[in-house]
């Protein structure tokens, strides 16, 4: 099954914009490793290649790309930390993200799934630590029992599977780790996610980028539009549908917002 | 006390050359024919601790009818130049910069294709513009200057360009520039020409100033005003400053911050806004807020339409391929209207591949 042309034609912008984001990050983190850019680049102008979804069909209108585990190193110890300070600090922030591309510029969900995780180890008097966030788009199977916690469609989560599974020997002195609150978020893509980081972690980068090079300001502009607009949206026509200017939309508020009662 | 050259040509206007570039009494030039490379080498460096500078034609076997004539080009003899300014058994070193003097159709001809040899002069100068009002003599010196401030400073980068680098948050020099044994006046100099004064980025200059601030030059009599207030700080005062006028990026953002600290940051705001807080707190009113070029939306004016030199959004931007650029570097773009207008642009920059599809989009438009 071959992409159609203007599906692929949007997969290419998408790409295109992976890679001005890229070209910007470099001078800012010489030390870091973006080759999962690289990746995600080429599997975006790929026309052979179809993003798949665990347990859905293929679809040619999909588009998506995987990329593993970007590495931004910190230039110094994060400012707040416990224990404090750290060396060799390192943030790998993974995106696997899938949706349909007629969608975009739309009200509609933006994504059908969406992997975001955030890992960040760091060293104390020779003792590793390590800390995890996630950003996840919770896909229903068929046949899955709903959940008793609220799980909003994107939510955002300290610590959760990777932490407590894939991390479990961890020794956690006096802290106590739960399936922690997953707050309702809106979804990011790569480059949404990286100005995330950038402002909550590298706040000099993010002040050098947002500050003096409008090609940045565009780029993440373009992709809260794209990305971020329809949640929003979607999230406000709880006390309105004309927001919705009569398109009729694949999600709803309650959806994104469980604590909503109808 | 002037300058002295030495000036190689093989063509018999190398006198009417050299008299036009010695008239100010600036530069003091001896002419000389080439003949064999070696010969011609030694002429040049036989005073070499007294000379300060080499100016060269690119075509030099012209003379083919006498005896020892010349059989090289320029970019042999410069490179033999180069490497016996150093003296092997002292380290001593007697760099001076050597220029190209050449007409611009025997650039194109010989010289275009070969991009190694693109980096063995310090500046390249036009016969052509000679008679021309021009600025090459403001150019000489001031790349003369800028080997005898280099040395001055004994390699030092924060203090040749007078600013604290880490100032900047982030490396725009190749690591070797802080191995003194490495360098040379003419790296440190062709690469701050080159990257740092040529292309807009760390430093931008007086078009693009004005741009950020949402200044339109050519209506604002004050604008002059307005840089005396950057002068402390903004203003550059490193190498190439007397022949360059330029500022810090990062500090005129800084220097909005510090005088506007209730108002959004410089990039957020447009020409009017801009203009309007510049108004109401110095007082200066003769100074009128851009709008944009022809067929251009944006007001947020963060560059220059490289062709028309007028305040550009960058939204409305085309960019440019530059082969040679430097990430760190503010990436170059014209407008939509200087392409329809066929306004050139200079010969090493092309529009952006990418951008191909997006013209034809625009050009739907209109």
């Amino acid at each position: 099954m071959a992409v159609p042309v203007e599906i692929l034609k949007k997969r290419r912008d998408i790409a295109k914009d992976l890679i001005k984001l890229r070209d910007m990050l470099y001078p800012e983190f010489p030390t870091s490793n973006f080759s999962a850019i690289e990746t995600a680049v080429s599997e975006l102008n790929n026309n052979n290649y179809i993003p798949q979804i665990e347990a859905k069909a293929s679809d040619s209108n999909r588009w998506g790309y995987d990329a593993h585990e970007l590495l931004f190193r910190f230039p110094t110890s994060p400012r707040k930390s416990k224990p404090y300070p750290l060396e060799n600090t390192e943030l790998y922030l993974t995106v696997v993200i899938r949706g349909n591309a007629t969608y975009l510029e739309t009200y509609n969900d933006p994504l059908e799934a969406l992997t975001f995780d955030i890992v960040i180890k760091g060293e104390c008097n020779n003792e590793k630590h390590i800390c995890t966030y996630h950003l996840d788009r919770h896909i229903y199977k068929e046949g899955d029992k709903k959940p008793l916690e609220s799980h909003p469609w994107y939510h955002f989560q300290f610590g959760g599977n990777k932490l407590i599974d894939q991390y479990g020997d961890l020794n956690t002195g006096g802290v106590l780790f739960l399936d922690s609150p997953r707050i309702p978020h809106h979804p990011m893509d790569l480059i949404l996610g990286i100005d995330f980081l950038l402002s909550n972690f590298f706040p000099l980068s993010w002040k050098n980028l947002t500050e003096n090079k409008p090609e940045y300001n565009n780029l993440i502009e373009k992709y809260q539009k794209l990305i971020l607009k329809p949640y929003i949206i979607n999230f406000a026509s709880q006390w309105g549908k004309a927001i919705l200017n009569g398109e009729s939309v694949n999600w709803t508020p309650i959806d994104i917002f469980p604590q909503f009662k109808s | 006390m002037a300058y002295k050259l030495i000036y190689i040509d093989d063509e018999e206007t190398r006198d009417i050359n050299s008299d036009a570039l010695s008239k100010d009494g600036h530069l003091q030039i001896i002419t000389a024919p080439p003949i064999s490379l070696e010969k011609t080498r030694d002429i040049v460096l036989k005073d070499k601790g007294k000379l300060d500078g080499i100016i060269l034609d690119l075509k030099l076997d012209g003379n083919k009818g006498i005896e020892d004539h010349a059989t090289y080009t320029a970019p042999s003899l410069a490179q033999a130049i180069r490497s016996n300014f150093t003296d092997h058994e002292t380290g001593e070193s007697d760099e001076v910069p050597i220029f190209l003097l050449t007409s611009q159709e025997n650039i194109e001809k010989y010289y275009h294709y070969d991009l190694t040899s693109h980096d063995l002069f310090d500046y390249i100068f036009y016969k052509q513009a000679l008679a021309k009002q021009n600025d090459y003599i403001l150019k000489i010196c001031g790349i003369i200057d800028a080997y005898k401030l280099i040395k001055a400073k004994d390699y030092n980068l924060n203090n040749i360009l007078s600013i604290d680098l880490d100032e900047m948050n982030q490396s725009i020099f190749p690591s070797k520039f802080y191995e003194k044994g490495e360098m040379s006046c003419y790296k440190v100099s062709r690469y701050i020409l080159k990257n740092i004064i040529d292309k807009p980025g760390v430093l931008i200059n007086d078009n693009i100033l004005a741009a950020r601030l949402g200044i339109d030059i050519e209506n604002s009599p004050e604008f002059e005003k307005i840089k005396s207030l950057l002068n402390d700080g903004v203003f550059y005062t490193g190498v190439f400053s007397n022949v360059f006028s330029r500022w810090w990026s990062h500090r005129l953002i800084n220097w909005w911050r510090e005088q506007f600290p209730d108002n959004p940051s410089l990039i957020r705001l447009d020409a009017e806004e801009r203009v309007g807080l510049l108004k109401a707190k110095f007082g200066i009113d003769k100074i009128t807020f851009a709008k944009p070029i022809d067929k251009a939306i944006g007001t947020k004016f963060w560059t220059v339409c490289l062709a028309l030199k007028k305040p550009l959004d960058i939204k409305d931007g085309i960019v440019l391929d530059d082969y040679d650029a430097k990430l760190w570097q503010d990436k170059l773009y014209v407008s939509l209207e200087s392409i329809l207008e066929r306004v050139p642009i200079p010969k090493n920059l092309r529009i952006h591949s990418s951008e191909f599809e997006r013209i034809k989009e625009l050009k739907k438009g209109i």
